[in-house]
């Protein structure tokens, strides 16, 4: 069956909504059509890890609205399978063919699930869809143990979700402290504590080598021989983007979709872009490495430039400033620019010890970015200087 | 004129709309997040894409 769509989006999520919208608010008429391969029309994945997992929002209330100005197709439940660059077609998973004058890639990342015996055994569980939360949830009862595999955010929030509804939690991580890839030593520990003192454990320094059980999973052993027992386990110990559908399209993939500086896909023909965490591209501001940035807010903000850079055929390179937050127990962390870049952090409001602060993240002479504990509202200034700076 | 309403039980304080609509969203002396409740028709826009950037879909805009 042939269908032509004029502006196809790949993936139903938040960079390609913002993408679509984008589209109608830079008056494009045409066509649009979104394929996605879950079921639901898009959602907001933030809470998944912190109000669903707690019981204070309903998987109803992440719909992000849609104006009925919008006028997309929506071909929901059925995966990307495949995509012809010559032909311009993307075949779905149903056998529909769908081709396109355009097409924005945003099918995200994939948790990643390591070759583990047992891995598969019931009880086991990753986090990044409405139905992984729901099954995740289902499991939480009071009073069980849950095992966290990899004491990045997920993993954290999780643990902090899980141990306020009561259960027994203990996080694991070979690294020696929790977000150790993007956060301080100093403000890690500040984490690190807090769990603590909330009666979460963790073990650092270790590697998963098996999962047990057999009918559901009755346990994690590690490195050191020994076995930690745990009625669920959750493996958070990052994702990899869903580059599967194109594999052998002639893109080039590399740790995801690689772009130009304005989100067009290499040998994507310039009918093609990608956006949200599957992008990686050169971000002008920060040298030529590429990368990708895995956050909320670039999604959004990706999904728009890299619509418009479409539409428009614009080279404006896409420079944003990155930022994220995490919520864990009573401790709001808000971070803009590169922290995890910095050789070293000074704290110029608040203290460690008040678990609130505003720490300024240095590369040599450089502000490369700032984090804030507790004090999002001082981080609005720093917003402001930090994005004049990279225009 | 369009209305603006926030649902403090959903915010979280990101500042995402302060950053989006300074003129309308603004943390006071305590760090409360206030806003103007009612916009004139050509800040609609601007309040628009503050809702669209709140992580937290806390923000209507009518
Ligand atoms: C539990 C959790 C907590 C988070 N918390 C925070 C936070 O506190 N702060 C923050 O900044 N960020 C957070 N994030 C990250 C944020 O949610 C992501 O950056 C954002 O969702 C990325 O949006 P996206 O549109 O690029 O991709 P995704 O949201 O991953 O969407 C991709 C979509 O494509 C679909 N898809 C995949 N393959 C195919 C295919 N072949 N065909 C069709 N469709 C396909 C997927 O089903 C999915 O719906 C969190 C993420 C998770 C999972
Ligand atoms: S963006 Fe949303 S969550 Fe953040 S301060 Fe504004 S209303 Fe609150």
């Amino acid at each position: 069956m042939e269908v032509c769509a004029r502006f196809l989006i790949v993936g139903a999520s938040l960079a390609g909504l913002r993408a679509a919208e984008a589209l109608r608010n830079s008056n494009y008429k045409g066509e649009i059509a979104i394929v996605g391969a879950e079921t639901h029309l898009p959602y907001n994945r933030p809470p998944l890890s912190k109000q669903i997992l707690l019981g204070s929002q309903s998987p109803e209330d992440l719909s992000f609205p849609i104006s009925d100005d919008l006028d997309v197709t929506w071909h929901l439940g059925s995966a990307a399978t495949g995509l012809n660059i010559a032909d311009r077609e993307v075949t779905l998973e149903n056998g529909k063919v769908l081709s396109y004058d355009r097409l924005l890639i945003a099918t995200g990342v994939t948790p990643f699930l390591p070759p583990l015996p047992n891995i598969d055994v019931p009880g086991v569980h990753s986090l990044r869809t409405i139905d992984d939360a729901r099954q995740l949830c289902a499991e939480m009862q009071p009073d069980r143990r849950i095992a966290i595999v990899g004491a990045g955010f997920i993993g954290c929030e999780v643990a902090a979700s899980a141990r306020k509804r009561g259960l027994d939690v203990v996080v694991l991580d070979q690294m020696d402290r929790p977000m150790a890839r993007v956060l301080p030593p100093s403000l890690s520990e500040v984490f690190r504590t807090a769990h603590e003192e909330e009666g979460v454990a963790f073990r650092f320094g270790v590697t998963v080598t098996a999962l047990e059980g057999t009918d559901h999973v009755t346990g994690v052993t590690l490195n050191t021989g020994e076995t930690i027992e745990a009625d669920i386990v959750l493996i958070a110990i990052g994702s990899r983007p869903t580059t599967d559908w194109l594999e052998g399209s002639g893109l080039v993939l590399e740790k995801g979709v690689v772009c130009d500086q304005s989100c067009r896909a290499l040998n994507g023909d310039n009918r093609i872009a990608a956006a949200g965490d599957i992008a990686v591209w050169p971000h002008l501001n920060y040298g030529e490495d590429r990368f990708r940035i895995e956050h909320w807010t670039n999604a959004a903000e990706q999904g728009a430039a890299a619509a418009r850079a479409l539409l428009n055929d614009n080279d404006a390179p896409y420079v944003p400033l990155p930022s994220f937050w995490s919520d864990q127990f009573s401790l709001k962390l808000q971070s803009i620019g590169q922290p995890s870049r910095a050789e070293r952090i000074e704290i110029v409001a608040g203290s460690l010890e008040d678990r609130k602060l505003v720490a300024e993240c240095w590369k040599g002479d450089q502000r490369v970015g700032v984090i804030a504990l507790n004090m999002a509202p001082k981080l609005a200034r720093y917003r402001i200087q930090m994005e004049q700076e990279l225009q | 004129m369009p209305k603006v309403t926030v649902d403090m039980n959903l915010c979280e304080y990101h500042g995402q709309c302060v950053f989006v609509a300074p003129e309308e969203f603004w943390f006071d002396d305590e760090d409360e997040l206030r806003y103007t409740t009612e916009v004139p028709e050509n800040a609609r826009a601007r309040v628009e894409k503050a809702a669209k950037a709140c992580p937290q879909l806390a923000i209507k805009v009518e």
